[in-house]
């Protein structure tokens, strides 16, 4: 993977079409690498949708997409997964170890017909297992974790798949103040480290004031406001989002604008 | 905390107790009612009479060789369906699948089929019916908006039109071919065809010796169809290609024994709870315990009521029909 460049860039992008609308309307975004990026929005704004539909797990998108400037349409589902990792809110709910979910994320990497990992896939299974964190845990069932655990697991599975693009849909709800700030940086980790980008959906705007290098407003299937953090959160950019006034102070800590509505 | 090794000592124990009954079973098969054989002469060391052997070989071996063909088949199609569908329920029978090769069997009478190109034409056809109602499955999938339940509604009432419709024609049909195909409505493993029950014994043993290999694409299925597919698993086409080979597995045990319904959907619990969810072990030990349970469910079915005795098709409905209604309300509670 090249250093430089764009891990996504999107063109006149709709997708969700539900009775004659598309519920994700003429977008154009650009996202350059190793970005933390968080889409921000009203309820029913479209935002899952957009993330499905960049994975092109929707039934129905149209437009100019490329992520690392390959046109992914063209690939197949394995190839394309090397590409981009969608990960649903709620993910991660199953019976398996959590060594073999994160192997789970070297599917594209070995044979269908393979009865076990090779030692490669094993190997970097373990290392994103240690860098998340749950080293301890990898032998346990996924299903015995608390939500913080699996959200760590869930991000270890993403980083053993090593996509150029990583969409997370609401990472952080059902997690705790301390394990929202864990998997935070952990991504912000990952990708200064790897040079992968993650868009996230994100519910709590501190949260993105924080630790988002990019954010996207969205409201109606478009958006508002998109590009760096601190010129995109501003009080009239989110009133218009969500139509309730916000007010903004200062963060000495963070050297951050924090938002109370 | 288990180790790995200690796991892999359960799976084999598991698998050696399940064997060593698989045996015990088989030998009661042979030593059971009239003219039985002796444990000595079944190890060769005490000399068996003429009618023996022809009641061993000709009527024993072919029953039991179909009865635990049947039980591997049909347990590995549930697994492989359950795991597809995510739902506990599914299996080849209440997917309309079973009903389906009942109808193709049906048809290959009628139309003469069986008569003129001999047992395989019955086979052929089975498959054939499976082949349509796996499309019919799949197509009102879709038009349910890929909802389980509704899905498994549409199996069920595919099995029961299915089984109007083959009604149907018998009725249309001289009262041979009648009494004939009713037989295959509730499945036995009285009279089967040796010559269908060695292949499909060949098949089960096949079954259980790669089933690993197409193990891991089945635990990525587990993770859900949007997981699945974002860590790149083309699951359109692994569905599918699985889903057709499975029904039309199990509609050759159609062909051989008839309908044995809910095998396929209670072994694949039993044997998750024996040998755990990793697919890449737990295909060939429902194979296996599919196999265990079935021959010995035939047994009892023959021998209880000597010297009649009941279709085990209709001794697995009984039981397999309440725990469908455990399940659905169990299911209820989890969802």
């Amino acid at each position: 993977m090249e250093k430089d460049g764009i891990a996504l860039n999107a063109t006149g992008w709709s997708a969700g079409f539900v009775k004659g609308e598309w519920i994700v309307n003429d977008i154009t975004l650009t996202v350059p690498k190793g970005k933390l990026v968080a889409i921000l929005g009203p309820n029913g704004a479209g935002k899952t949708t957009l993330l499905k539909s960049i994975a092109l797990q929707t039934k129905y998108h149209t437009g100019d997409l490329t992520i690392d400037s390959t046109d992914i349409g063209g690939l197949s589902v394995a190839e394309r997964s090397k590409y981009v990792a969608y990960v649903a809110s709620g993910a991660g709910r199953c019976d398996m170890t959590v060594l073999s979910y994160v192997l789970t994320g070297r599917t594209a990497y070995r044979s269908l017909f393979a009865l076990n990992e090779t030692d490669e896939n094993k190997a970097l299974a373990l290392k994103a297992i240690e860098s998340t964190n749950i080293t301890a845990l990898r032998h346990r069932k996924m299903s015995t974790l608390s939500d913080g655990q699996m959200q760590l697991a869930v991000a270890a599975r993403a980083l053993a798949q090593s996509p150029r693009l990583l969409l997370l849909d609401e990472p952080t709800s059902n997690l705790d103040l301390k394990n929202q700030q864990e998997l935070l940086s952990i991504l912000h980790r990952m990708t200064r480290q790897t040079n992968m980008s993650v868009i996230m959906i994100l519910h709590d705007i501190n949260l993105a004031a924080v630790w988002a290098d990019m954010c996207a407003v969205i409201r109606d299937g478009r958006i508002v406001s998109f590009g760096e953090t601190e010129t995109v959160l501003a009080e009239e950019t989110l009133e218009k989002a969500f139509g309730i006034p916000f007010h903004s102070f200062y963060d000495e800590y963070h050297h951050k604008k924090i938002f109370i509505s | 905390m288990q180790t790995r090794h200690t796991h892999k000592y359960a799976t084999a124990l598991t698998i050696t107790t399940n064997v060593l009954f698989l045996l015990l079973v088989s030998y009661l098969y042979f030593s059971t009612g009239d003219n039985g054989l002796t444990l000595s002469q079944l190890l060769g060391s005490d000399s068996i009479s003429d009618v023996q052997r022809v009641i061993a070989i000709e009527i024993r071996l072919p029953r039991l060789l179909a009865a635990v063909a049947a039980g591997a088949i049909l347990a590995h199609s549930g697994v492989i369906m359950q795991s597809l569908f995510r739902n506990p329920m599914v299996e080849p029978y209440t997917m309309g699948i079973s009903g389906g090769a009942v109808c193709g069997v049906a048809l290959a009478f009628i139309l003469g089929l069986v008569a003129a190109f001999g047992s395989w034409a019955l086979v052929l056809a089975a498959a054939a019916g499976a082949v349509l109602s796996v499309l019919l499955v799949l197509i009102l999938r879709r038009a349910v908006g890929f909802d389980i339940n509704a899905t498994l509604l549409c199996g069920i009432m595919i099995s029961f039109i299915a089984s109007a419709v083959t009604t149907v024609l018998l009725s249309l049909d001289t009262h041979e071919n009648m009494t004939q195909v009713v037989a295959w409505t509730i499945g036995s493993f009285d009279n089967v065809n040796p010559h269908l029950a060695r292949p499909l014994a060949v098949i089960s043993l096949l079954l259980v010796v790669l089933s690993p290999f197409i193990g891991n694409m089945l635990n990525v299925l587990s993770l859900g169809d949007d997981e699945a597919r974002s860590v790149g698993l083309d699951v359109n086409k692994v569905s599918i290609t699985f889903f057709i080979l499975s029904s039309v597995l199990s509609s050759f045990v159609v062909a051989v024994s008839g309908v044995i319904a809910f095998v396929g959907m209670v072994v694949p619990h039993i044997a998750t709870y024996f040998y755990g969810s990793d697919r890449r072990i737990t295909l060939s030990g429902a194979a296996l315990l599919g196999a265990l349970i079935l021959s010995a469910t035939d047994l009892l079915a023959k021998t209880i009521i000597a010297p009649r005795e009941l279709p085990v098709g209709a001794l697995t409905a009984v039981v397999g029909g309440i725990c469908f209604i455990i399940l659905a309300v169990r299911w209820r509670k989890m969802e």
